[in-house]
């Protein structure tokens, strides 16, 4: 990939797409949640930013911005703060319906919703099938919204195909997945050569959360963006924006990966008490969404280290933890209360026998009582004779 | 449970008798038969005989029918309770029960039945309640009883006796914790107390999963119900979504079977239509073809006739010269007449060969001439026919277009009309939820204004509650205050001023012997007297002073005189003990502002008691802020309940329509839950997803209507210029220019047809012509012959075959001109070309009539409106697909999946976590109480130990159960049973296991002469025990012996006279004597009185 100077450039774009604002993470604590919707705002001013910066002649939002049609005040209202916080007079910015937050009567995309009273001037709602917009005398967008949360429908067929002795530029956009994706159930498919069929120089497009060019140096490229944060584990290529330069001559575009994202959402299972102290070594945890699998066998002394090392990791009331977003699965945590007994020796005699009972009365299972009460005695008995 | 006082009145074998207890060890000693037992039996009976009992007819004494009755003021945990009982097989029994805190001014507690109830309660021994199970009608049984108040017969039967055999658990209870209290842990305490707290997060008394709002299961349980609805409503979804979009591959596969069924019928019908159009372009080639064909076969019967008309022609030219012979020789003879014959044969040959031969090759000319500006005309008229039926053609798709257009024009139409009644229905199914909204909205209000209230209820009684406890908390700290500030020792302090007062005064005791101070003064000295370390008293020093011990005598003006008893060692440690005394004791009374110890050990109990009351305060303040907190939990949510109350006043404002708000209002009212308003709003919503479903799939249908049209549009636009374009070519209507030409081709076959006749007209004319000259020449050979025979039949058949020649050369002529005209070459060419051309056509592949294309016509019209259905109902599923979310609501399932998941394995430790804990507790409990109720491992050992000091070591510990049954003695030889022991052994054992009951308990224990076959050394031993056990518990001491349990001097004190016996005045804290003779008053029966 070649790199043109801004002399050679005849247009430069952002591609950018998947924001799904208003997304929720039931499967975190409300305060982890919150964390996580947060990040998903804060990303639009690193998105926006980077369009000034790169002076673009154009934003372009592939769909999906909201993660439902009809998003709280606080999400419509904050993107449109941050939106206006820019002047788009000379950028526009093309907001996309996608289907999580498709062109509904009822949707925030909407004529009527108060949403797009307060859109900054140069901010454009694609609310027409047959959208387009001239970008300059060489350059024309054409984009087809989605109309619902599912459907068959090939939007980017709605794009006109070139007509003969047109030379000008033709950026399509559209949301959807592309047919090549194994697996998937195709909705609002777009073909892998879609650009081409239309007689596009280049297609954005919106739905996968990976960045990703679909066929690798196509002529007329087809590519996803990424989200610009990931929005679960395994997302792995999210957390980028296109930028798009298209050379004079109506070459091939060049397309950079930007980095936008600061969150990585990591899932680690860990096997033994050093790899855990490994993964508390490393500090540039604050801004990972970090999952732990506990699938390991520990002491009852090795245990209080791994519940003092994710204490240290997750933070406590009075203290931040090391990592943003802890999620602990320690339902393979395995430990070991073989040896306890001896360790009642200098207790008094009642909690040796109760020590005896809960140590005759495990049955072996994996959620034993018995197991766990002989842990609460272990470390009560610790606690209150002290070290 | 101390006892204080009894009093006693026609009890037994007693008329009347009171007697005070000491706190420590009580000596009441009398002769046999005094009542010493039947005090006792007072006791038991005041405390556990019911009024009613039949067995109170052994307490009526002899001979008399009064009714017995008794009176026991007794202390249990600081506070002072007062029985008063009358036992009556009739009206007259009587039972009360009083309680005070400073033992003078009573309350009634219970009275009548309730009495014993209420002191099983109090007293805790194990007793059953009176009527409940294993109550008896007499004094009933208890191990506690049995150790406490023992029955004077068997003072070892309490061997015998076991915790298994109470009623209840009370005593074993108050065992359990005694013993407990005394052996508990701390470690162990402060780890049961911790566990204590977290089980109590969990779990209720009876161990029952808390269900509140704190509730940590609660907590993850609502959350889990949560995430379950928000689960299996987005799992219904996905699979109406599934369903759907597997009906809609269903529809798919129809859509293409039907487009394919469509593309085949029309593939059919262009097939039939290519054969038709071949079948008829070689029929028509075929007719070409077969006219070259002619044309050859034409010129051939042409060159033929030439060669049999040349053939002939040779033939009457050589017959000719024979003839003229033979004529020449006639000539002469007929002359004239052959000169007539002759013009009438040149007439003739004049006729046949001069204009009948010129004007028949010029017709036939002509005709044949025009018969090839025909033929070329023809085919000019065939390939225009072939363009005009082009052009028509064209013209027929370009209607056929126009048709279409008008198709979809209607179609849209149809589709725009479709829309807008969806919408129609849309809106009113709106307007039903807008009003079902609004109704949950008011529905929602009413329970949040009962929220609000119940939350503002909350929070005024929250306030009331922490006000009382604010009252009872200062109150609290005001008694602590107020105690703290009396300066009284502490329990150690006090125990060692006890010790020190004790010492003292035994110390000053021995000092006793008697002092009399008698002062003769000379003149009037006033004067204070202190005796025995009383208090000063005013004395005049007229009379003697007496004292035990000492006389402190201040005398105004002199000075101070002590005289002092006893030898001068006792005076000395007496000194030292009062020294010790002053040193120590007195700087606590001063700072506690009391006399003596006895009132400041009062004064130390009435402050434990106010710390008691202070304490109880405090705990009733915590019970008030802890339901205040309750309070809390309801109104705290008092703001958010208010902002709720605020959102739905304007939600409901927000939907302006007044007619709905108040529509919906009704609808609420009638409604009155939530679930008739959430199947209503969801029938509802249902049916307005059905009708947004059938507004989409109408705008959609609509859009793909005008898509059509556009299509429709364009396609008949194209046609019409191509059919305007053909017809432009034609330069005229093809339909006309189609007849015309059809018209022109007729014509010209017409024309043909004619020129074809006159041909043969032509020829039938020229045979004509000759047969008439023929017929001349015949009649001029008459002639010759009427006018000369022999030159007649010469000239004849000169002139016959002349005309013969003549007209085989005529038609040897016109054939030759014609062949001159004609090209056989091009003819032969034409024809090579027009076979090659029919040889290029294809054959069709079969036979296709013009039905055969109309039947295909039909077949594709019907696979259309096939296809035209199945796209439709692509279409309609298409837009059920869209309302039910796709991708969307399985992403968003999956997203509730794994979020129910957390939840349930988040409830799974929670319970593993807190089952944990609960079982911790229990076992903790059982640990215990396998250590606690085995009672006898405690209290053995402590019996053991003090049997082992009694006996020199030749015993030791007690073996006994956990429920306190006695099992044997340990002794150096073994373990021995206790039946093996002899009967001295027996009531030592009993006694001390008895004494260390009572210590531990902190009880009364009242011994009846328990030590009979006790020798003398260890009747000491065990007054020394006694005394150290009366510092713990309380002792009573029936006797007839009071040398056991008293010193020579002790005993002498309690039986010299002015010995004080007044009730409630015991003549020491730790020791007791009284003298029963002094105290009973025995009944007088008419049988003593004789």
């Amino acid at each position: 990939m070649s790199e043109a100077g801004d002399d050679d450039v005849a247009l430069k774009l952002l591609h950018t797409a998947d924001w799904h604002l208003g997304m929720r993470f039931p499967s975190f604590s409300e305060q982890d949640q919150r964390t996580l919707m947060r990040a998903r705002m804060e990303v639009i001013d690193r998105v926006l930013g980077m369009a000034q910066r790169h002076q673009v002649d154009a934003v372009l939002c592939a769909g999906d911005l909201f993660d439902d049609p009809r998003p709280a005040q606080d999400w419509w209202q904050g993107l449109a703060d941050r939106l206006a916080a820019y002047d788009w007079t000379q950028c526009p910015v093309f907001l996309l319906p996608g289907n999580h937050d498709p062109l509904t009567t009822n949707s925030v995309w909407h004529e009527t919703h108060p949403f797009r009273a307060v859109l900054p001037k140069g901010v454009v709602v694609v609310d027409r099938d047959d959208f387009f917009y001239e970008l300059s005398d060489h350059a024309v967008l054409h984009a087809v919204p989605c109309r619902s949360m599912a459907g068959k429908t090939d939007l980017w067929k709605r794009i006109p195909a070139r007509q003969e002795g047109d030379e000008r530029l033709r950026v399509g956009m559209v949301h959807g997945q592309t047919v090549d994706i194994p697996g998937f159930e195709a909705n609002f498919p777009i073909a892998a050569d879609a650009a081409e069929q239309r007689g596009l120089d280049y297609l954005a497009i919106g739905d996968t959360h990976a960045f990703r060019e679909v066929v690798p140096g196509a002529r007329y490229p087809v590519v996803y963006p990424s989200a610009p944060e990931p929005t679960k584990f395994g997302e792995d290529d999210a957390g980028y924006v296109a930028l798009v330069l298209f050379p004079r001559g109506r070459r091939r575009p060049i397309l950079r990966a930007e980095r936008v994202g600061r969150w990585r959402w990591v899932e680690r299972t860990i096997s033994s008490l050093q790899e855990l102290r490994s993964v508390a070594g490393d500090e540039a945890l604050d801004r990972t969404v970090l999952r732990l699998r506990l699938h390991m066998g520990v002491d009852p002394e090795g245990h209080e280290e791994v519940e003092q090392i994710l204490r240290a990791l997750g933070g406590t009331d009075v203290a931040h933890g090391q990592v943003g977003v802890l999620q602990v699965d320690r339902s393979e945590l395995d430990i070991d209360t073989g040896g306890l007994q001896a360790t009642f020796e200098e207790m008094p005699e009642v909690l040796q026998a109760a020590a005896r009972r809960l140590i005759a009365a495990q049955t072996g299972e994996p959620n034993d009582p018995a197991k766990r009460a002989l842990l609460h005695l272990y470390r009560l008995s610790k606690e209150v004779v002290g070290p | 449970m101390k006892l204080r006082r009894l009093q006693v009145r026609d009890f037994g074998c007693i008329g009347s008798a009171d007697v005070a207890f000491g706190p420590g060890l009580s000596v009441l000693f009398g002769p046999n038969d005094l009542g010493k037992t039947t005090l006792k039996r007072a006791v038991q009976a005041a405390l556990l005989l019911q009024t009613g009992s039949s067995a109170a007819r052994e307490l009526v004494p002899w001979g008399t029918d009064r009714n017995p009755s008794a009176t026991l003021t007794f202390e249990i945990d600081g506070r002072i309770w007062r029985v008063h009982k009358v036992w009556s097989q009739g009206s007259g029994r009587k039972a009360s029960l009083e309680w005070s805190n400073d033992g003078q001014h009573f309350e009634l507690a219970e009275e009548g039945r309730a009495v014993d109830g209420e002191l099983r309660r109090l007293l805790g021994w194990g007793v059953a309640q009176p009527g409940g199970r294993g109550g008896t009608h007499g004094l009933p049984k208890s191990f506690l009883r049995s150790v406490l108040l023992g029955e004077q017969a068997l003072p070892y039967a309490v061997f015998e006796d076991s915790l298994d055999t109470d009623a209840d658990d009370s005593g074993r209870q108050r065992l359990t914790d005694a013993l407990q209290a005394m052996a508990t842990d701390e470690v162990y305490k402060a780890v049961l107390d911790r566990t204590q707290v977290r089980v109590d997060e969990a779990f209720t008394g009876t161990g029952k999963k808390k269900k509140g709002k704190a509730s940590p299961f609660r907590q993850v349980a609502d959350e889990i119900a949560r995430r379950e609805e928000t689960a299996t409503e987005l799992e219904r979804k996905v699979a109406e979504s599934d369903a759907v979009a597997r009906r809609l591959a269903e529809l798919d596969a129809e859509r293409d079977r039907c487009f394919t069924a469509r593309n085949e019928a029309q593939e059919a019908l262009e097939a039939l239509q290519n054969d038709l159009r071949l079948r008829k372009q070689r029929e028509a080639k075929k007719g070409d073809v077969e006219a070259a064909r002619g044309v050859i076969e034409e010129l051939e019967r042409n060159q033929a006739e030439i060669a049999r008309l040349g053939e002939e022609e040779r033939t009457l030219q050589a017959a000719l010269p024979k003839i003229r012979g033979r004529l020449d020789a006639a000539r002469e003879g007929v002359r004239r007449a052959q000169s007539a014959l002759d013009r009438a044969t040149e007439a003739v040959e004049q006729a046949e060969q001069g204009g009948a031969s010129s004007s028949g090759d010029v017709e036939e000319q002509r005709i044949a001439t025009r018969r090839a500006e025909l033929h070329t005309e023809q085919q000019a008229l065939q390939h225009r026919a072939e363009r005009i039926e082009a052009a028509l053609q064209a013209a027929t798709q370009a209607r056929q277009a126009a048709q279409r257009q008008e198709e979809a024009t209607q179609e849209v139409a149809a589709a725009e009309k479709a829309l807008d009644e969806a919408q129609t229905a849309l809106r009113a199914a709106d307007d039903e939820l807008s009003v079902i909204e609004t109704a949950r909205l008011w529905l929602r209000h009413r329970e949040v204004e009962a929220s609000v209230h119940d939350a503002q209820t909350a929070n005024r009684e929250a306030s009331s509650l922490r006000e009382q406890a604010k009252v009872l908390r200062a109150e609290a700290e005001r008694i602590s205050t107020e105690v703290d500030s009396r300066g009284l020792p502490d329990e150690e302090t006090l125990r060692r001023s006890l010790d020190l007062d004790e010492a003292c005064r035994l110390a000053e005791a021995r000092l006793g012997g008697g002092v009399s101070v008698r002062l003769n003064a000379h003149e009037r000295v006033e004067s204070t007297v202190r005796i025995d370390g009383g208090s000063p008293s005013p004395w005049s020093g007229e009379d003697s002073v007496e004292a035990q011990r000492e006389v402190v005598l201040e005398l105004s003006r002199v000075g101070t005189l002590t005289v002092l008893g006893g030898d001068a060692e006792a005076r000395k440690a007496a000194g030292v003990a009062r020294a010790q005394w002053d040193a120590e004791v007195k700087p606590i009374l001063e700072r506690a502002g009391v006399p003596e110890v006895a009132t400041l050990r009062a004064a130390c109990q009435e402050a434990s008691r106010e710390r008691g009351q202070a304490e109880a305060k405090l705990r009733e303040a915590e019970s008030l802020e802890h339901r205040a907190a309750g309070h809390d939990e309801t109104a705290k949510s008092l703001p958010r309940r208010s902002s709720e109350l605020h959102e739905l006043d304007q939600a409901i404002g927000a939907h302006g329509d007044s007619e709905l708000v108040q529509k919906g209002r009704a609808l609420a009212t009638n409604a009155n839950d939530h679930d008739t308003l959430r199947a209503s709003l969801e029938d509802r919503q249902a049916e307005r997803q059905t009708r947004h479903g059938r507004v989409e799939a109408a705008k959609t249908a609509v859009n793909e209507a005008r898509t059509d049209l556009r299509i429709a549009s364009e396609q008949a636009r194209q046609l019409t210029e191509r059919a305007d374009q053909a017809a432009a070519a034609l330069s005229s209507d093809p339909e006309v220019v189609s007849k015309q030409t059809a018209d022109r081709r007729a014509a010209i076959e017409s024309e043909l047809s004619a020129l074809d006749q006159a041909l043969a007209d032509l020829q039938e004319q020229r045979a004509t012509a000759q047969e008439r000259a023929r017929q001349a020449v015949q009649e001029a050979q008459d002639a010759l012959t009427r006018a000369s025979e022999q030159e007649t039949g010469a000239a004849a058949e000169l002139t016959e075959t002349t005309e013969a020649l003549s007209q085989v050369r005529g038609a040897l002529q016109v054939r030759r001109e014609q062949s001159s005209r004609a090209d056989p070459l091009a003819a032969a060419e034409a024809f090579a070309r027009l076979e090659d051309e029919l040889a290029a056509l294809p054959e069709p592949s079969r036979e296709v009539t013009d039905e055969d294309v109309e039947q295909a016509q039909a077949e594709l019209d019907e696979a259309e409106r096939a296809l035209r259905e199945a796209l439709s109902e692509v279409r309609m599923q298409e837009g059920a697909l869209q309302q039910v979310g796709g991708t969307v609501v399985r992403e968003r399932a999956e997203t509730a999946r794994e979020a129910l998941e957390a939840a349930r394995r988040h409830e799974a430790e929670l319970e593993l976590e807190y089952e944990g804990w609960k079982t911790l507790l229990e076992t903790l409990r059982e640990a215990q109480n396998e250590e606690g109720h085995h009672l006898g491992r405690a209290l053995g050992r402590e019996v053991g130990e003090r049997f082992g000091a009694l006996t020199a070591g030749r015993y030791g510990t007690l073996q006994m159960g956990p429920a306190l049954q006695t099992e044997s003695l340990q002794t150096v030889a073994g373990p021995q049973r206790i039946e093996s022991l002899s009967e001295g052994l027996k009531e030592q054992l009993a006694t001390l296991l008895r004494v260390s009951v009572a210590e531990h308990l902190g009880n009364a224990l009242i011994l009846d002469d328990h030590l009979t076959q006790t020798d003398p050394a260890r009747v000491a031993w065990f007054r020394d025990l006694l005394r150290s056990a009366s510092g713990r518990g309380q002792i009573i001491v029936f006797t007839c012996r009071p040398a056991d349990y008293l010193t020579e001097h002790e005993l002498a004190t309690a039986t010299q006279p002015g010995t004080p016996t007044q009730p409630g005045t015991p003549t020491s804290d730790r020791l007791h004597i009284v003298d029963l003779e002094r105290i009973i008053e025995r009944i007088q029966t008419p049988a003593r009185q004789a």
